[in-house]
């Protein structure tokens, strides 16, 4: 048996990575990785902010990729996340709403 | 079975399996781990000492860093008008060791960049499969004549902070009713581009009230700066009158000084300006360390690829943050942290034998204009022929016109910002 020497499954360790990471390996982890990443310095580690900033834990994916959507047309008037939004493309939005929002799962 | 396989791949049987060499970049005995030196301990060597953890806790990590007690410079004008203290700027390794990051507090004396080995004050000789520095800034006190370490003490910089800060909030505290502030600000690249224009905010919003006869000159070396329309209108409303900026074209260019005489030289043929306070802001480059190991070139900066930030002077050795020639991006916490990431992950390809992702680069700079009017410039970058480039069409400052709540949320967001990047970058 052969690993992936980049699997999903070491980047399930990675505090971004939310709980359902430990799945099955997918290309695109470390690209998905590099673009969530940038979040984490205003909304914080794990999307947990600890001051003013509004927190993106515990926010669906489906949720993030609609609100960043929203700031991106300007349907939403932000602060700093409309300039930000219009700096991706609706691809990449997808892959950090994945990566940042909980999945939602059938219980 | 994923959660087998991830412990699999913590243990170093995974390495004997052969991962970590499928590449063949990193020749090492099977069973050994890859060793990874960080040198640095600011906002760009914590942040990728921490995602390199966390992406891959099968690496081992060495931080070495000077002070076991950081002090961060965002946020620190507020301490130079007494708003905060020094103490609020100070931050621990503890985060960092509780990932599993080997914190060494030394001063680390010596890099081989060809042998990838670092040598410390404290006898302490690293060897490792890939090498990081960190080293943020060195100011320069060679650039501006009678500006040296010495005069620094009475004309301070406070562009490091800690002892600097305080230095310069003393000598504010001390000064006269109707006392004149200096602030001499270097052309770009430097540390923290909006910085200076913060600074004469804040000391200016004190000054409203606690020393209304003063005036506050900003001798600058460039003729225009960041975010400057909404410095320059929010100064007109808050502190009509009361700051000055000089062009480097009109004689803001400080080119001597005289430090016992607290008096700034431009060039030929424009007037001295002897002030009460005077702030000099210098020239920088790389810190020394960069340097002294052969990673910096001509302009003082290090050059990198800046997909990976791989040096392009000695391979397996990596500059980030404020010391690293970093395409358009600014000399910012946030640039050093998002850098680290970058770095982290291409860290991980080299010592995997890995293909290195599309990289993905942000920042954005809050200012405070006064205490409770903020504002913000920001920015996402792509790798573009190369060089680290603004995405077109996105990015840019807050609007010139917007209701003061909008001003005070951008000044709460600043200080969330701060709390945010302290824990995503140190724990």
């Amino acid at each position: 048996m052969r690993y992936r020497p980049f699997s999903l499954a070491v980047l399930g360790a990675s505090l971004l990575a939310p709980a359902h990471a430990a799945g099955v390996a997918q290309p695109g982890d470390l690209r998905a990785f590099v673009l969530a990443a940038s979040c984490a310095a205003c909304h914080g580690p794990d999307g947990h902010s600890p001051g003013a900033i509004p927190s993106l834990a515990g926010k669906s994916a489906r949720f993030i990729e609609f609100a960043m959507q929203e700031y991106k047309s300007g349907a939403s008037a932000g602060t700093v996340m409309n300039r930000i939004a219009r700096g991706y493309s609706d691809d990449e939005i997808r892959l950090i709403a994945a990566r940042l929002g909980r999945r939602e799962e059938v219980r | 079975m994923a959660l087998s396989r991830r412990a699999l791949l913590r243990s170093g049987a995974a390495v004997a399996l052969g991962w970590l060499g499928a590449g063949g970049r990193v020749a090492r005995a099977a069973g050994t781990q890859a060793r990874v030196v960080i040198v640095g301990g600011g906002f760009g060597g914590a942040t990728c000492a921490r995602y390199l953890r966390q992406l891959d806790p099968s690496v081992e990590v060495t931080l070495i860093e000077r002070e076991p007690r950081y002090l961060s410079c965002p946020l620190s004008n507020l301490v130079l008008v007494g708003e905060r203290t020094l103490d609020a700027q100070a931050h621990g390794y503890g985060g960092l060791r509780a990932l599993g990051v080997r914190v060494l507090f030394d001063t680390v004396t010596e890099i081989d960049p060809v042998a990838r080995r670092v040598r410390t004050a404290g006898g302490t000789q690293l060897d490792c499969d890939r090498l990081v520095l960190a080293p943020g800034i060195e100011l320069r006190f060679d650039a501006i004549a009678g500006y040296d370490a010495a005069a620094a003490q009475q004309l301070p910089h406070a562009w490091h902070a800690g002892e600097q800060t305080l230095l310069l909030q003393r000598q504010l505290a001390a000064m006269p009713d109707n006392g004149v502030v200096l602030i001499s600000v270097p052309a770009e690249p430097y540390r923290c581009p909006p910085g200076p224009y913060e600074r004469a905010s804040l000391i200016a919003d004190w000054m409203r009230t606690q020393r209304p006869r003063g005036k506050l000159l900003i001798l600058d070396a460039k003729d225009s700066f960041t975010k400057q329309a909404l410095f320059q209108s929010a100064w007109q409303t808050l502190y009509p009158g009361l700051i000055e900026w000089v062009r480097g074209s009109d004689g803001g260019a400080v080119e001597r000084v005289d430090a016992a005489a607290r008096t700034l030289y431009p060039g030929f043929g424009f007037n001295e300006h002897r002030g009460d306070v005077v702030n000099v802001i210098p020239p920088q480059r790389a810190g020394a360390i960069a340097q002294r190991a052969d990673l910096s070139d001509a302009s003082g900066w290090c050059p990198v690829d800046q997909l990976s930030f791989e040096s392009l002077r000695h391979a397996g050795v990596y500059v980030i943050g404020d010391a690293a020639i970093a395409g358009k991006m600014p000399k910012s916490a946030f640039s050093a942290n998002s850098q680290a990431k970058v770095c982290a992950a291409a860290l991980l390809c080299a010592l995997h034998g890995q293909a290195l992702p599309e990289p993905s680069y942000a920042n954005t700079c809050y200012s405070l204009v006064a205490r409770h009017y903020g504002i913000s410039v920001s920015a996402v970058y792509r790798l573009q022929q190369g060089r680290i480039e603004p995405v077109a069409g996105a990015g840019g400052t807050s609007p010139l016109e917007a209701p003061s709540a909008v001003r005070a949320q951008e000044a709460a967001y600043a200080e969330g910002w701060y709390a945010s990047i302290m824990a995503d970058s140190f724990g």
